[in-house]
């Protein structure tokens, strides 16, 4: 080792000139973020921005431009009209409970379908077709099924149960809303379960936890903050039911749902103004429920679901 | 330190039996009929690569996977049949497997929450065993704010906390850096020498086999290949595989010229030297065999050859290797040597005598310390084991 080779040492002494200036200042906004992957963000924005900023800015601006009146006519308009103001209570009776109930369900799924199993990909599959069909056709399905001669009411039937009327009414809108929703859920949970290091459970197993105490005192805790952004989604998807509160609800009745009125005024009665008023209104509510779900979601452990290194 | 005085511990077992347990994933054997006792205070080392069954040996006694077949007892209990949670044995995982949304002492204190310990014991058994691995101070941390050496020592006192009887620990230092796992390793060495605990460990590193163990298993395709303590699979591997594993890190094949009083010569790499057949059988001449050559038995002997019979073990013939110096890695007190022979077998030799590249050497060892085995054809194999012991 006495021989040694020429050392990196002196390469100090024959570095080339200090970098330029434009170099210096790439090199400060890259130390911020900003280099030219931002670019890949410029496709996602325009659409964004064109298709909803835009749209929802002027939106928000004609309903102070009502066809008559003030410029809150349209919103005293809602408020006034009993039928309409009504709206609001049908859209949160029937979001809140459908986005509680698929979450009820895909829990469950989602936690048996965290690991590999043999039929995981099929039993996953069933469960994720609906969201392939729309609610319009979930919706038309759903008339046969539950006819008052489709095979529910005769399987009631055939054990003395019965008929049960589930279409055309606040009931029809819940199952379509339900089997519409249900597989988003379960799509995001299955990745929520599935990020949880299965190492942690098998820790708590030898420290002596039962299955049922691994699920509450582990797996839950890491895992609610996805259920709370599950039940978001399922929420927004639910605000927004419209077809099957047509077709298998009761428009005019049970299920006038604040989306019925938007439609009328803008499809109907050709007032956009009031329809964009109606619909503040409808993202105005949202926004209430939204934001107190995050803020309960912001005071709970969201950081990684394992356990060291993995 | 005293973890192990509760009233409420059961009573002390005397051995724990795997009873030709076997464990297969669809048609691909993982464990074949193993068979391992460990009596109560030993350190058993399982040793072995990846995907010799070590780990699912240790999932298996967890409770973590079922077993195809076989049994594990208690002394006269049978154990295999009680799930995970009801076997009380104390886990370690590679990964630290710390529940990252409870504080450094609540993970502490889970094990004995499960036993409905009351919060002040618990509380207090908690900070005992934080102690125990030097961390009193880090109760209220996340794991997250901790190092990986620091967090490991959480998941071991976690799994201390509760006083298990067994404690069970799977490559517990393979994801932390060099110098850390030197230390946390003779902290391990310190918790099991202070408490007597029985413990199982799965490893693929012979240092630290050798170095924590009071049995070591070495394993092959679901097989133990040998068993005993370090120092005898040390000096007496049983075959070239096991001897790969305890730091041979030269296998040569070579071809039996005779069998004399002092030993069999072999024939390898253009050159003869006397070693031991440690095979069972006896060997013939022509017969293909592997020797196993220590770096350490190595002894290299300069330009001029000096005996170093008298230094080493007086009366010990020794044989000598022609080779020159390839590649040298200085390590202070020692060098590591790749030293090539005419035909170009590469030979790894550790020394403390200066040397330098391209300089001609003769290695010297002794008959007793040359490992003669029969070759069973899986040389390649002992290649590819190489990879992963150095």
């Amino acid at each position: 080792m006495s021989a040694a080779a020429p050392t990196a040492g002196h390469r100090t002494t024959t570095a080339g000139k200090p970098p330029g200036r434009a170099a210096t200042r790439r090199a400060r906004f890259a130390e911020r973020g900003v280099d030219r992957l931002l670019l890949l963000l410029v496709p996602a924005v325009a659409i964004i921005a064109l298709l909803f900023v835009y749209p929802f800015v002027y939106g928000l601006l004609i309903s102070f431009s009502p066809l008559k009146g003030g410029a809150f006519a349209n919103y005293r308009d809602f408020f006034a009209d009993p039928f309409l103001r009504q709206t609001i209570w049908y859209t949160v009776r029937l979001a809140i409970p459908v986005a509680l109930v698929s979450l009820l369900l895909a829990v469950p799924l989602a936690y048996r379908l965290r690991r590999d199993f043999r039929g995981k990909r099929a039993i996953t599959l069933v469960f994720l077709l609906p969201v392939t069909l729309g609610s319009v056709v979930l919706s038309e399905g759903m008339t046969t099924i539950f006819a008052p001669n489709g095979w529910f009411n005769l399987v009631l039937g055939s054990v003395g149960l019965g008929p049960v009327s589930v279409l055309y009414g606040y009931w029809g809108t819940f199952v379509a809303a339900v089997l519409g929703i249900l597989p988003l859920m379960l799509l995001l949970l299955i990745g929520f379960f599935g990020g949880i290091d299965p190492a942690l459970e098998d820790a708590a197993a030898t420290l002596g936890a039962s299955r049922a105490v691994r699920f509450w005192r582990v797996l839950f805790p890491l895992v609610l903050p996805g259920l709370i952004t599950a039940l978001s989604l399922g929420l927004v998807e639910a605000f927004a039911v419209f077809p099957s509160a047509v077709l298998v609800g009761e428009p005019g009745g049970a299920t006038h749902v604040l989306s019925i009125p938007i439609y009328q005024a803008a499809q109907q009665r050709f007032d956009y103004s009031a329809a964009s008023a109606d619909a503040t209104v409808m993202v105005l509510v949202e926004i209430v429920v939204l934001g107190a779900l995050t803020l309960v979601r912001s005071r709970l452990y969201r950081g990684a679901a394992v356990g060291g290194k993995g | 330190m005293n973890l192990r005085q509760d009233p409420h511990a059961p009573p002390p077992f005397a051995t724990l039996r795997l009873d030709a347990i076997s464990r297969w994933f669809g048609r691909v054997p993982a464990l074949r009929e193993l068979t391992i006792e460990v009596a109560r205070g030993e350190f058993v080392a399982l040793l072995g690569p990846s995907g010799c069954g070590k780990s699912t040996t240790l999932a298996c006694l967890a409770g973590l996977q079922p077993l195809t077949s076989g049994t594990i007892w208690r002394d006269e209990e049978r154990i295999d049949t009680l799930p995970a949670e009801r076997r009380g044995f104390g886990m370690v995982f590679q990964n630290y497997a710390l529940f990252p949304h409870l504080t450094v002492q609540r993970n502490v204190e889970f094990g004995l929450a499960m036993r409905r310990a009351g919060r002040a014991e618990r509380q207090a058994k908690a900070r005992e065993a934080l102690r125990t691995v030097r961390l009193e101070e880090h109760g209220g941390k996340r794991p997250a704010q901790l190092s990986g050496g620091q967090q490991q020592r959480v998941a071991i006192a976690r799994a201390l906390a509760f006083e298990p009887q067994i404690v069970l620990m799977d490559e517990p230092l393979s994801n932390l850096d060099a110098g850390l796992r030197v230390d946390l390793r003779a902290e391990i060495k310190r918790l099991h020498e202070s408490l007597g605990l029985t413990t199982v460990y799965v490893t693929h590193d012979q240092s630290e086999a050798l170095s924590l163990a009071t049995k070591i298993v070495v394993m092959k395709d679901g097989c133990a290949e040998q068993v005993g303590p370090p120092e005898e699979l040390y000096r007496a591997p049983s075959s070239a595989y096991v001897a790969r594993f305890m730091g041979y890190r030269n296998t040569v094949q070579g071809t039996v010229r005779s069998v004399t009083a002092d030993g069999v010569l072999v024939d390898f790499g253009g050159q003869s030297v006397l070693g031991t057949f440690m095979s069972p059988g006896a060997p013939a001449p022509g017969r293909r065999v592997v020797v196993a050559l220590h770096p350490e038995d190595l002894v290299p002997g300069g330009a001029a050859p000096r005996p170093v019979q008298d230094s080493a073990a007086p009366g010990a013939p020794a044989g000598r290797v022609d080779a020159s110096v390839e590649v040298i890695e200085y390590h202070g007190r020692t060098t590591q040597v790749v030293a090539r022979t005419a035909d170009g077998t590469a030979l790894r030799v550790q020394t403390d005598r200066p040397l330098h590249r391209g300089e001609p050497v003769h290695l010297y060892i002794r008959a007793d310390r040359a490992l003669v085995y029969s070759d069973d054809g899986d040389a390649g194999e002992l290649d590819a084991l190489a990879e992963q012991v150095a």
